[in-house]
Formats: C-alpha cells, sequence, structure tokens
C-alpha cells in the first residue's frame, strides 16, 4: 500500500477512489443485470399478465427503495468523513505550530546539533508518540539523530520529502506497522545547514489536546534545559579566553626581540589546551625576510621556513581579506597545513590584522567548530601583533627622543617642558641663559620665579596651556634670578599623553630686550617726525617718481591740505602736473624736476595757483628726498603780498586827499610847518614855489590875532589834546585878510606828536549863513499862513510860537498865547498830564519826530481834535531847547471816526448776535469771521476756530468731503443757496448747516469767501420724521383701502344674490299661488282663497323689501360724484310722479325754486324721492295736504327743509327714526318698510351733511337736511 | 301663419313653470323651448349636442334669457350668440331676478335686445310676458333667415 500523496491534507481515509470505483461497478453490473433477466425471469415464471403486471410494479417499487438507501448510506458516511477530516485538519495545524516551536529552539547554534539525540529521547518521550528524529539533509549525505530505541526513519528521503513539499502530517509506510502518521517540520539553521524534525505517532494514538499538552511541556523543558546549557558554556568559554589573555600578556612582558611572534604563539597554543585542533600561525619579519610560523598545542612548533611560510601565509590571507571568519573546504587548505595536521574536510579560518595589515591567521581544523578555541586564538593572535607593534614603535620613539634632545640642546631658544604636576621635565643650555637659573637648580621642581609679578603671569599662561589652549608670542617683562631684566617672548603649547589628556607643557621662550628696544626707538623717532610733518605750518608734501619724469603725490601734511585746499585722501596718487592748471604749470613742474636730477634744492618765489576759484600764491622750495622721491616745502604768502600791496594803496590814496582836499591843510610842529596841501597854498595865495618848510606859521595870521593864536596853540600842545576850533583871520600872500577857522588835531608821527591843522576860508560860510536867515524869515511867512496850526514850545513848555492859523482856530490873540504853557493852558485838562508824559518822553528818548493827536480847548470852550506832528528843538549843541509842532485840525475826521465805528460795532453787533451762522475765509481758506451763532451751533469759539489752519478741518474732518467742498465753491463761484452741509461739532456731533453765499456778488474785502447759514438739522430731522410719518400713513390707508375694497366686493357679491335668489323662490311662491287660484278656485274656497291672497301680499312685501334693502346697499357702497344739482327740479319731477301715480289726491305740493347743492346726484334723488315719498304718504289722511320743500338755516348751517301737514310722530321716538326696519306707524295705517329713512340718513352720511326731524303727532312732520358745503361749493 | 319658436333659458323649474304659464296665459301663438343651462341654449341655437340634427325650420324667433345659468352663464350666451352670424341678430330678451344697473348695463353692451325684469307679483309677471311676447312675436318683424347680406 501507498501513501495517497495527493491527498496530504486528508488523513484516515485511504484508498477512497479505489473503493468508490469498485462500488460503483458492482452497483452497475448488479443493477444492469436486474433490469435485463428480471423481466424474463419474471415472464419465465409467471404466465398471467395481469400477475405479471403487479409484480413488476412491486420489483420497480423494491429496486427503487433498495437503491434510496443505498445512496442514503452513502451521503451519511461522505458527509461524517469531510467532518472528522476537517476536525483532523485544526489537530494537525496544532501539533505543527508545537513542533515547529521546538525546531525553532534546536537550531539556535550549530553546536545544538548535539543535543538533538537528547531532545528526540524527550520528545519519545510523551505519550501517543512512537519517535522522533532529526534528519539533516545537506553535505553529502544524510545524518540522522533520533532518540536510542525508538522510531527512526528508514533514511533522508522522508526529509526530503518534507523540506520540497512542506508537509505537515502524512502517512508513510512502516515495516511494523504497515504505515504510520508523522508529522515533520523543516528547519534551517544560521550556518545553512537544512534539515527536518520528525515526529511519529504512535498507531490509533486520538490526537487529542492530551497530546498536545505533552509536547508543549516537552517544548518547554527543552527550552530551559537549552538556555542554562549555553549560558554554562558561555561562562566555561569567558573563563578560558581570560586565562589565555593572561598568560600571553605574560609572555610579553620579557623583552626577546627576535623570534617573539613564534614564541608567543606557541604558548598562546599551548595555554589552549581545551582546543586540540587550534592552530596560531603568525608572519615575522625576520632581516628583511618574512616566515610563517605555525603553532599548536597537539603539534608544537613548526617552522615553515621562511621561503616557503610567506606562500602559505598569503594563501591563508587571501581567503580572509574582509577578517570575517570563514570555512575553507579541504581544497582551499594549504598542504604544509596539512602535513601537519593531516588530512582535514574543514578547516575554519580567523584573520588577525593589526592597522589593515593582516598579521596572522588563527586556524580551527577539524568537523566541528568549537566557539571557545576560536575565539580564545583570535584574541591570541591580536595580542600578539600588539606587541610586534609595540616594540617597532618603542624603537621608533628612541630613535626620536635622541634626536629631539639633540635639537633642544643646541637650540639657541630657551625649551622648557613640564609634566602635568607643573614640574620641570626639560631645561635646555638656552634656558639658563635667557631665564637665568640653572638646569640642575630647576629639574624637578616648579617653575621659578624672581617677582611675585612674573610668577603670577607665567601661572596663568600655563594655566591656559594647561586648560589645552596654545599661547603664541606671549611677552612677559621677566625678572632673572641675579636681579637683571629682560623681555621674553613666549610660545607654550601643551603636551598630550596617551588618552588624549594634556600630560604636560612645551614653553619656549625668546629674549627679545633688544629688540624691543630698537622698536622703542625707532617708533619714538618716527612719531617726532610724524609730529613735525602734521605741527609746521609751512606746507610739505611728498612725491615719488611713478616713471623717469612723473611725480605722483604720497604724502602731505595737514599744513599742506590747508594751503592748497585739498584733501590728502582725494590727491594722493595724482601727478604733480594735476596741481597746476595753468599756463605756468609747465615752468614750475620742469623747476622742481630739475631740483632732483640735480639732487639740489630751488626756492621759487610767487608760484601762482589757483584755489577754490580765487588766485594765490605760494613761495615753495624744493629739494630731493632721495633717488625717487621729492620734497616740496611751501607757504602761501597770498595775504603778505595783499598787505604789501594795500598799503601802498591806502598812502596814494592819502596823498591824493592831502593834496586835492578843498581845506587848507597843514601840519606842524614846535610852531614850525612840516607840509602844507595846494589848498593851503591857495588859501593863502601862496605861490607853488613858497617852501613853508621851518616857517612859523603865525605869521600867517593876521597880525592883531598872532597873540591869541599863540595862545590858543600853546594851550593845545601842553594839553595833548586838540582845542575847539577857532575862528580868526588870516593874512594873505598880497596882505589882505580873510576869516578863516582853524581846526586842529594831533596825530601821532614815529618822531613825536605833530597837529594837522584844517583851515577853512570863512567868508563864504558868513555869506551862506545870511542866505539862511533870509530862508527862515520865509518859512517863518509860511508857517504863518499855512492851513495848519504850528506851535513851538520850550523845554518847559511854554509857547515861543504860534501861527496864525492856529490862533484863529483858537480865538485867542498872539499875545495871550506866547509864553504861556501848552499843556495846562490850552490842552484839555484829562489830557494834561498825558501830554506832558509824552513830552519828557520824547525828550529822554531824543526822539526826533513824533505824531500825537491833542485835544485843545478854544477860548470858546469847544474842543478841538489836533493832530500833531511833534519835532523836537535843539540848540547849536544839540541840546533839547524845546519842540515845534505841526497840527492839523481833525475834529470833524475824528467825529466821521466814530461814526463809523459805531455803526461797524452796531453791526458787528447784529452780526454776533444775530440767529444766524456766519463764517468767512481768507485767501488761504483760514477762518476770518466767525459769529456767536456760529459759535452756538458748532461749539467751537471763535477764539479757537478764527486765523487757526486747521479751521476748515475741524468743521469738515474728512479730507474728501473738504475737496469737494472747495471744489464746489469754485464751481459755484462762491455763489450758493441753501447748500446743506454735514458740519462737525466740538462735542463730536454732526449738524446741518444750510449755508447761502453771494460772496461772488457781494465781495467784501479781506473776506475771500464768505457765507451765511442756518441750523437745519432739527428741521432736516423734523422733515424725514414727516415724510416717514406720511409714507407709513400711506400704506395705512393703502392696506385700509385693500380691506375696504375686500369688504365692497364681498358685499357686492352678497347684495347680487340677494338680488337674484333671494327673489326666485317668492316669485314662485306668488306665481303659484296665483295659479292655485285660478286653477283650483272651486276647490279652495272663499277662505282658502283668502289665505292665499294674504300669502301672496305678504310675499310681495317680502319682494319690497328686499327693492329696498338693496336701495339702501346700494347707497351704501355708491361712490360720491358731487356736481350742481338743481334740487328744486329734482323735487318738482319727484313731487309729479307721486302725483301721477295717485291722480286723485289733492296735494299742496310748494317747492321753492332755485335750490341749488353740490351733490351726488343720483343718491340725492333716491333721499329726496323717499323723503317726499314718506310726505305723501302721511299726507294721505289729511284733508288739506300741504307738502313744502324750501331752504332754510338752522344749526348754524344752509338746510334743505322738507315738511308736511301729515300725521307727525311722536318725538319721543326720533331716536329711533332713521334706524333700518324701524316703523312708528302701524302697517295698515300707513304701508311701508321702514328702510326709506334708513336710506336718507345714508345718502346724507355719505355727504357729509346731517339730517334730522322735527314733529308732532298729528301736526305734521319736518325734515332737515344740513348741508356742511365748502365755501366755494356755490 | 307657421308656429313660432321661441327659447326660454331658465334653470329655475318654477321660473320656467311660470315664464310657460305666463305665455300660455297670454295666448301666445309659438313653440316654447325650454334650455335647463347655458350649454343646452347654446346646443339648441347651433344645433349640436342634443339638439344636432333638429328641425332647422325649428330657429327660434326669440330668446328669453336668464342671466343666472349652470355651466355657461346668460351673458355669455348672449356673447356667443352675437359672435355668430347665425344667431347675430335673432332677438334676446333677458329676463332675470336682478335688477343691478351693473347686469343692465353688460347685457345691453353684449347685445341684448330688450332687460327684463321678474317681478314677484305674478301677474305682473304674466302681464311683462304678455307684452314682450305680443311684441317681439307679432309687431316686430323678424330679420331675415341666414343674416344679413354683407
Amino acid at each position: 500500500m501507498e501513501a495517497d500523496e495527493r491527498s496530504p491534507n486528508r488523513p484516515g481515509v485511504p484508498r477512497m477512489g479505489l473503493n468508490s470505483g469498485r462500488i460503483a461497478l458492482i452497483y452497475a453490473v448488479v443493477a444492469g443485470l436486474w433490469v435485463l433477466l428480471s423481466d424474463t425471469v419474471l415472464a419465465w415464471l409467471v404466465h398471467d399478465p395481469l400477475l405479471v403486471a403487479r409484480i413488476g410494479v412491486a420489483k420497480g417499487a423494491g429496486f427503487v427503495a433498495v437503491t434510496a438507501i443505498l445512496l442514503y448510506l452513502v451521503v451519511r458516511s461522505h458527509v461524517q468523513g469531510i467532518l472528522a477530516s476537517d476536525w483532523a485538519l485544526q489537530r494537525a495545524n496544532g501539533r505543527l505550530w508545537i513542533l515547529t516551536d521546538i525546531a525553532s529552539l534546536l537550531v539556535r547554534a550549530e553546536s545544538d546539533r548535539d543535543l538533538l539525540p537528547a531532545v528526540c529521547a524527550v520528545i519519545a518521550g510523551s505519550g501517543w508518540v512512537r519517535g522522533a528524529a532529526y534528519c539533516d539533509v545537506t553535505g553529502d549525505g544524510c545524518r540522522l539523530a533520533a532518540a536510542e530505541g525508538g522510531w527512526r526513519p528508514d533514511d533522508c528521503s522522508l526529509a526530503e520529502r518534507v523540506l520540497a513539499s512542506r508537509t505537515v502530517e502524512m502517512l508513510v509506510p512502516d515495516r511494523q506497522a504497515g504505515a504510520v502518521l508523522v508529522a515533520a517540520a523543516p528547519v534551517a539553521t544560521q550556518s545553512g545547514a537544512l534539515g527536518a524534525l520528525i515526529v511519529a505517532f504512535a498507531p490509533g494514538y486520538p490526537a487529542d489536546a492530551e497530546t498536545e499538552r505533552v509536547m508543549r511541556r516537552a517544548a518547554d523543558t527543552l527550552a530551559v534545559g537549552l538556555a542554562s546549557m549555553r549560558a554554562r558554556e558561555q561562562t566555561e568559554w569567558e573563563a578560558a579566553r581570560e586565562a589565555a589573555c593572561s598568560r600571553m600578556s605574560e609572555c610579553l612582558a620579557s623583552p626577546r626581540p627576535v623570534g617573539l611572534v613564534a614564541e608567543r604563539a606557541a604558548e598562546a597554543a599551548a595555554a589552549l589546551s581545551g582546543c586540540p585542533h587550534a592552530v596560531v600561525c603568525a608572519r615575522e619579519e625576520r632581516a628583511g625576510r618574512v616566515g610563517m610560523w605555525l603553532a599548536g598545542p597537539g603539534a608544537g612548533e613548526v617552522h615553515c621556513g621562511l621561503d616557503g611560510g610567506d606562500v602559505v601565509f598569503s594563501a591563508l590571507a587571501a581567503t580572509v581579506t574582509d577578517q570575517v571568519p570563514r570555512v575553507l573546504t579541504a581544497d582551499d587548505v594549504p598542504g604544509c597545513l596539512c602535513e601537519l595536521l593531516g588530512p582535514a574536510d574543514r578547516v575554519d579560518v580567523v584573520p588577525v590584522a593589526v592597522e589593515g595589515l593582516a598579521v596572522g591567521v588563527v586556524a580551527l581544523i577539524g568537523g566541528s567548530p568549537q566557539p571557545r578555541a576560536l575565539a580564545a586564538t583570535v584574541r591570541i593572535a591580536a595580542l600578539v601583533a600588539e606587541a610586534v607593534q609595540l616594540q617597532q614603535w618603542r624603537d621608533e620613539l628612541r630613535s626620536v627622543n635622541e634626536h629631539l634632545d639633540a635639537i633642544v640642546k643646541a637650540s639657541p631658544l630657551a625649551v622648557i617642558s613640564t609634566n602635568s604636576a607643573g614640574l620641570v621635565t626639560t631645561w635646555n643650555p638656552a634656558a639658563e641663559r635667557v631665564l637665568g637659573w640653572r638646569r640642575v637648580d630647576v629639574i624637578g621642581r616648579k617653575h621659578p620665579a624672581a617677582t611675585a609679578d612674573c610668577a603670577a603671569e607665567l601661572d596663568a599662561v600655563y594655566r591656559r596651556a594647561m586648560g589645552g589652549g596654545t599661547v603664541h608670542g606671549h611677552e612677559l617683562h621677566w625678572v632673572q634670578q641675579d636681579g637683571s631684566r629682560v623681555e621674553l617672548a613666549l610660545h607654550l603649547a601643551p603636551l598630550h599623553g596617551p588618552g588624549g589628556e594634556v600630560a604636560g607643557i612645551l614653553a619656549i621662550a625668546d629674549d627679545i630686550t633688544e629688540s624691543k628696544w630698537a622698536e622703542e626707538a625707532l617708533r619714538r623717532t618716527m612719531k617726532t617726525v610724524a609730529d613735525l610733518f602734521g605741527a609746521v605750518p609751512t606746507g610739505l608734501a611728498i612725491f615719488q617718481f611713478e616713471e623717469p619724469d612723473r611725480l605722483v603725490l604720497v604724502d602731505a601734511n595737514p599744513a599742506a591740505e590747508k594751503i592748497v585746499g585739498l584733501a590728502l585722501a582725494d590727491w594722493r596718487g595724482k601727478r604733480l602736473d594735476d596741481f597746476w592748471n595753468d599756463v605756468h604749470a609747465g615752468a614750475v613742474v620742469e623747476q622742481i624736476l630739475t631740483a632732483v636730477w640735480t639732487k639740489s634744492a630751488i626756492s621759487m618765489e610767487d608760484v601762482s595757483f589757483t584755489r577754490d576759484g580765487a588766485g594765490r600764491c605760494l613761495r615753495m622750495w624744493a629739494f630731493a628726498m632721495s633717488a625717487d622721491r621729492v620734497g616740496l616745502a611751501f607757504e602761501d604768502i597770498t595775504d603778505a603780498v595783499r598787505t604789501q600791496s594795500e598799503l601802498h594803496d591806502a598812502t596814494s590814496r592819502l596823498t591824493t586827499i592831502f593834496e586835492g582836499a578843498s581845506v587848507g591843510i597843514v601840519i606842524t610842529r614846535d610852531r614850525a610847518i612840516l607840509s602844507a596841501n595846494p589848498r593851503f597854498y591857495r588859501l593863502f595865495g601862496l605861490p607853488e614855489d613858497v617852501d613853508l618848510a621851518g616857517i612859523d606859521p603865525l605869521s600867517l595870521a593876521a597880525e592883531d590875532r598872532r597873540e591869541d593864536l599863540l595862545a590858543y596853540s600853546d594851550r593845545g600842545r601842553l594839553a595833548g589834546v586838540p582845542a575847539a576850533p577857532l575862528e580868526t583871520v588870516g593874512r594873505r600872500f598880497d596882505g589882505t585878510e580873510f576869516a578863516m577857522l582853524l581846526d586842529p588835531s594831533i596825530i601821532r608821527l614815529p618822531d613825536g606828536n605833530a597837529f594837522v591843522v584844517f583851515v577853512t576860508d570863512m567868508s563864504v560860510l558868513r555869506k551862506t549863513q545870511e542866505d539862511l536867515r533870509i530862508t527862515e524869515d520865509r518859512l517863518r511867512q509860511t508857517l504863518d499862513t499855512i492851513p495848519l496850526c504850528a506851535v513851538s514850545i520850550d523845554a518847559d513848555g511854554l509857547v515861543t510860537y504860534i501861527n496864525d492859523y492856529a490862533l484863529q482856530m483858537m480865538g485867542y490873540s498872539r499875545d495871550e498865547v506866547i509864553g504861556h504853557n501848552w499843556f495846562h493852558d490850552f490842552v484839555v485838562e484829562e489830557e494834561t498830564s498825558v501830554g506832558l508824559e509824552d513830552f519828557s518822553r520824547q525828550q529822554a528818548d531824543g526822539l526826533l519826530t513824533r505824531n500825537y493827536e491833542r485835544l485843545v480847548r478854544t477860548r470858546s470852550g469847544e474842543r478841538r481834535a489836533i493832530g500833531f506832528s511833534t519835532t523836537l528843538l535843539r540848540d547849536a549843541r544839540g541840546v533839547i531847547v524845546g519842540a515845534s509842532g505841526i497840527g492839523e485840525d481833525i475834529t470833524e475826521r475824528r467825529k466821521a471816526e466814530q461814526a463809523l465805528r459805531q455803526s461797524e460795532q452796531r453791526l458787528r453787533k447784529v452780526l454776533h448776535g444775530m440767529p444766524v451762522l456766519l463764517c468767512a475765509f481768507d485767501e488761504r481758506g483760514v477762518l476770518v469771521e466767525w459769529n456767536g451763532e456760529a459759535e452756538r451751533v458748532t461749539g467751537y469759539s471763535a477764539a479757537e476756530i478764527v486765523g487757526n489752519p486747521r479751521g476748515l478741518q475741524m468743521l469738515y474732518p474728512d479730507a474728501e468731503t473738504r475737496t469737494a467742498l472747495i471744489s464746489e465753491w469754485v464751481a459755484t463761484a462762491y455763489d450758493e443757496r441753501e447748500s446743506v452741509k454735514t458740519v462737525a461739532c466740538r462735542d463730536g456731533s454732526r449738524r446741518l448747516i444750510a449755508w447761502s453765499s453771494i460772496a461772488s456778488r457781494a465781495p467784501i474785502p479781506g473776506w475771500a469767501h464768505w457765507a451765511v447759514g442756518t441750523d437745519v438739522t432739527e428741521r432736516v430731522r423734523a422733515e424725514s420724521e414727516v415724510k416717514r410719518l406720511n409714507q407709513e400713513l400711506e400704506q395705512r390707508v393703502e392696506a385700509r383701502t385693500q380691506e375696504l375694497q375686500a369688504a365692497y366686493k364681498e358685499m357686492e357679491a352678497f347684495s347680487y344674490s340677494v338680488s337674484h335668489d333671494l327673489r326666485a323662490p317668492l316669485r314662485g311662491i306668488d306665481g303659484f299661488g296665483q295659479a292655485l287660484v285660478e286653477d283650483c278656485f272651486d276647490q279652495l274656497g272663499a277662505r282658502g282663497q283668502g289665505y292665499v291672497g294674504r300669502i301672496r301680499a305678504a310675499t310681495q312685501r317680502m319682494g319690497q323689501l328686499i327693492d329696498d334693502l338693496l336701495v339702501l346697499s346700494r347707497v351704501s357702497r355708491a361712490e360720491i360724484h358731487r356736481e350742481d344739482v338743481d334740487l328744486s327740479a329734482m323735487c318738482a319731477r319727484a313731487l309729479e310722479e307721486l302725483r301721477q301715480s295717485e291722480p286723485d289726491r289733492r296735494v299742496d305740493a310748494r317747492v321753492v325754486p332755485g335750490i341749488h347743492v353740490l351733490a351726488d346726484r343720483r343718491l340725492l334723488a333716491v333721499a329726496m324721492e323717499n323723503l317726499l315719498g314718506n310726505a305723501w304718504k302721511f299726507t294721505s289722511r289729511t284733508p288739506d295736504a300741504r307738502i313744502e320743500v324750501s331752504e332754510v338755516a338752522a344749526r348754524g348751517v344752509r338746510c334743505i327743509r322738507v315738511s308736511d301737514n301729515g300725521a307727525g310722530f311722536d318725538m319721543q321716538y326720533a331716536g329711533k327714526l332713521f334706524g333700518p326696519f324701524q316703523r312708528l306707524h302701524a302697517a295698515d295705517e300707513f304701508p311701508g318698510t321702514g328702510i326709506g329713512l334708513a336710506t336718507v340718513q345714508r345718502v346724507v352720511s355719505k355727504h357729509g351733511w346731517t339730517v334730522w326731524a322735527e314733529a308732532e303727532v298729528g301736526n305734521g312732520a319736518t325734515f332737515y337736511v344740513g348741508l356742511r358745503e365748502e365755501p366755494s361749493s356755490r | 301663419m307657421k308656429r313660432q319658436t321661441i327659447l326660454l333659458v331658465e334653470d329655475n323649474p318654477d321660473d320656467a313653470a311660470l315664464t310657460l304659464r305666463a305665455l300660455d296665459k297670454c295666448r301666445v301663438q309659438g313653440s316654447v323651448v325650454v334650455a335647463r343651462d347655458g350649454v343646452e341654449a347654446l346646443d339648441y341655437l347651433f344645433a349640436t349636442g342634443a339638439h344636432a340634427g333638429r328641425d332647422p325650420e325649428a330657429d327660434p324667433h326669440v330668446v328669453l334669457l336668464d342671466l343666472k345659468l349652470p355651466r355657461v352663464d346668460g351673458l355669455e350666451v348672449l356673447r356667443r350668440m352675437r359672435a355668430d352670424a347665425r344667431t347675430r341678430l335673432t332677438p334676446v330678451v333677458v329676463l332675470t331676478s336682478s335688477r343691478e344697473d351693473r347686469d343692465v348695463a353688460e347685457s345691453y353692451s353684449c347685445g341684448a335686445n330688450s332687460y327684463i325684469r321678474k317681478p314677484v307679483d305674478f301677474n305682473e309677471f304674466v302681464e311683462a310676458v304678455r307684452s314682450l311676447g305680443l311684441y317681439w312675436l307679432v309687431m316686430n318683424v323678424s330679420p331675415p333667415k341666414g343674416g344679413v347680406l354683407r
């Protein structure tokens, strides 16, 4: 029997397909035979056809029943089978998970393979498990691990099948049990090994929860056991590694340079006693060649030879380029290894590298990898490599140290080093010299310092270096041990220990004393030169050759900048030629170049130069400074040159004055003439050739005046000040005499004081004075006659002069005025003190002219206003002697002005107080007028808004509004009327002002624009309120109208319906009543006919009622169209109709003709017909019936009166008279519906009139219609 | 003289009976056709509907027309009559209970020849019918049949 491989998930249903086929075949054969033969047999057995048919039916039924039963059984078993297989599948899945768990526990490490038999035993120990096995199918063959004595698969084919199909459960053939159910899970390890864990179950196992529980327990136990086993292995491995490492450290401690690696390798291998197959293999350079050492505890030491070793090592190293453990196949293992270790099918190689250079390998040979040994050997190999490297470094270090010592000793710089404790470790000979301490005194001690300052500074620097920083060029003022001072430059750098920490300081010191001193001296010199350069008033400029004949400015001092007027920054690098822009440039530059070439100094005077557009003059020196530099020194001598020239000019001017003066000038000293001008010659008629030098000036005076003159001149000379001018008489050369005025003054000459005497010919002056007197006389005459008041007073206020006009005006004679005090006697009392004050103030101020207005009292007591223009009078010495005034009588003008002022004040009061705003703007748009009303309305006082440039803005804060406003002004040419503007008030409110302006038509000077306004805020508000109310009212009226129209429509429909439908049945009653009487006259009898008659009468009465009501309703609905109606004619017509209706009655009906009313013709006709109809009716029993229509005045209005002398009525019921259906008489007495007067009332009230009645029972009734008419109605 | 046809259009059977009685009492020489509403009246006038195929000689010489009618009211009947050439000239007497000015005015404007208000008093009614029958059937000269020549 074979397993059905195509249905592996359905264990327990073997050979189903085959069995089913067989059963189906048997069934087909049996059934076929039955069908074929049963009838034949039956026909053969039974001959009665009826019986045959019955039996045939029973047979068919029996066949069907049998078949149905069989089919039921088959279907039931099939359903059970499906259910069973589903259940089995679920269980199988549960087991598989457990199995997978176990497998994953097993294969965490390659080494766990050893545990597999034990694990399988644990699993096999569970109930219902026949056995467990692990099949490893990698490599060449199958390796089986299974529990001892239990079930195991025959070979690995089962595992291969599991791996191929990932099958979880299947039936496998078994020799003993025939078939056994197994569960299997594929297993893959980290090293790539692939296998399967297979568990076989005992035959007939229930595969219930118990089994799974057992398996789960086994898995848990397994997990705990594995964990403890791994922990123990780990501990052992750590211990072994520690031991190997300590052993290697001991080995490396003693220096054995040659063969070191080999020895260590061997020792390390020996230490790995637990790893018999470990090999340490290392490379060593010896005499420039590479050797290969192999060492192993079992094999001892093997030297592969210097030549061959390299080859072997390379072969191994090539396999481990990435320093990753790797498995080699037998082919990869080098032959020498094979020789050493025997043939091996598997070598695990671990590379050992130092700084990227492979120095060795550790190989583990054998089938079973041992991680402990492998790791230990790796560590050992690393230590070996480290040792080799260390030895190399030591050698190099020694060599470097030797070199370094030599350098330090020979260095001219002081080299010092300290350790981390700050103790000196190096102190070279230069340090002894520079720092002044001997080496032996400082080594192993703190760094010495002579003073506390030095120590502190040094300490700070060292600390900085200890902090990891570098100090470069720190200058130190150092005091040596013997007290001598040096300047040091210190350079410090931290020395780092192996771990990167600062282990000490390296310091280098340099003696810079001399260089510092030289620097200082140089700096001082440079500063002196620079100070000089900057301070000298002479301009200095240094030019340098840029090309053989081209000098450019390199430097200039401030004086040069000042003189030339150019900033050095702008002109540095400019050419020498550029400094001269005039025609002399070439020559100047030529001279300077010559000075340079000849290496000499030259000086140049008057070098012209232009600065700020003005010509300047320089004095200049040029001198060669070095081969390529030339210096220019220059002074600005412009001012000196100018002074000289001005002096020359002044002298020549003086000479001209002296020569050409129109007064005689003579200069004397010690009564001797030094010189005299030509005018002097001419005054005295002296010939030009007369030399006056040394002549006594007195000789030129008239002889009788000489003594006076002598005294005069002596006085002046002795006093040392010039005497006052003296008028005396001179004698001309020809002996004639003339009046002359001497005016001496003293001048200081280099050789002493001298007198300059100005001599004026007075004869001309005298004549002039005479002319003046005549002029004065004329002036006085003029003053006397002009129509102005002219008054002169002296310093005390006494009148000295008064002209005729003034006298005439004041009504005084001259004698009454002259000598009297002007202020006390002629000025009105209240102005006396003011006048005196003004006069004394004018005197004190010395003002020549002043204008006053004075009220002067005339002789008649009249007051006159005089506008005076007063002038102070001075004598020849300038002393104020009085004042004179010329005044105009301005009394009339003052009066006119007063009147004007009052008028203006009135106007102003009106403007200010009027209840109209007034504002005015000047040309700039500034408010200049703002009256009281404007203040009241806006709240802005005139004080704050008038003249305020922001005035307009205060009133109209919105800029757009202002712009619009101004454009509007311009557009309307300041002509507007009731232009409403919103003005901002002081309290933030807004007021509406209606402005009107006629500024263009009524221009007012100073008011560019002016306007008056009224505050219409309330008015506008009220208007808008009225408008709103009106709208509201209109809306309400509209609504009410609509309501009324609806009601009207309704009523109309009602009336129409009444008119139509109410009458039709009445007509039927009446008509058929009549028909009854006509057609059934005999049957009815007299009584019946009477009843019918009553029915018909009632019907007609009803018809009348309806008609009357319709009239009433129509009247109520009717619209009034008033027109002029001739009431008299209307009444006459109505009476005529009444008369025709009852031609037998004799009624005296009178209508006053010519009554006209303004009324709706139709409605009025209805009313009058009713009134007259009533009158007609109620007079029917009156013998002398009388009806009268007239026009009277009653109750204050015009009335239409309709009166009769009929039955009348009791006034007690007058109130009910006009109600509908109200009747005051019995129907059989006077027929009627009681609606007529209601209709009249309706018509009258629709016209806005009134109606009332006066009556007395038996004495007739009078109806009045009071017409309340509009006056224009007639 | 041939019997003349009167078309009475009246929805109220009482009124119709009274009218017939009045006509009878007045010995009006003519056969009376009663139409109960406007549609029936129009059917008779234009020989349509229930009256299709009636004797063309039985065209009414006068139409007594109530205004308030079911379905199509009297004014509408009048309007349609006047819109049709066959009945444009047929005399129409409006015989109604209404005395509304509006009804009177509208009837005449639609082309009624006469407007008679049915009085409640049967005697008056008889008198009115008598006079109208006398007038329209006896005194009045009917327009030529088929309308006037245009």
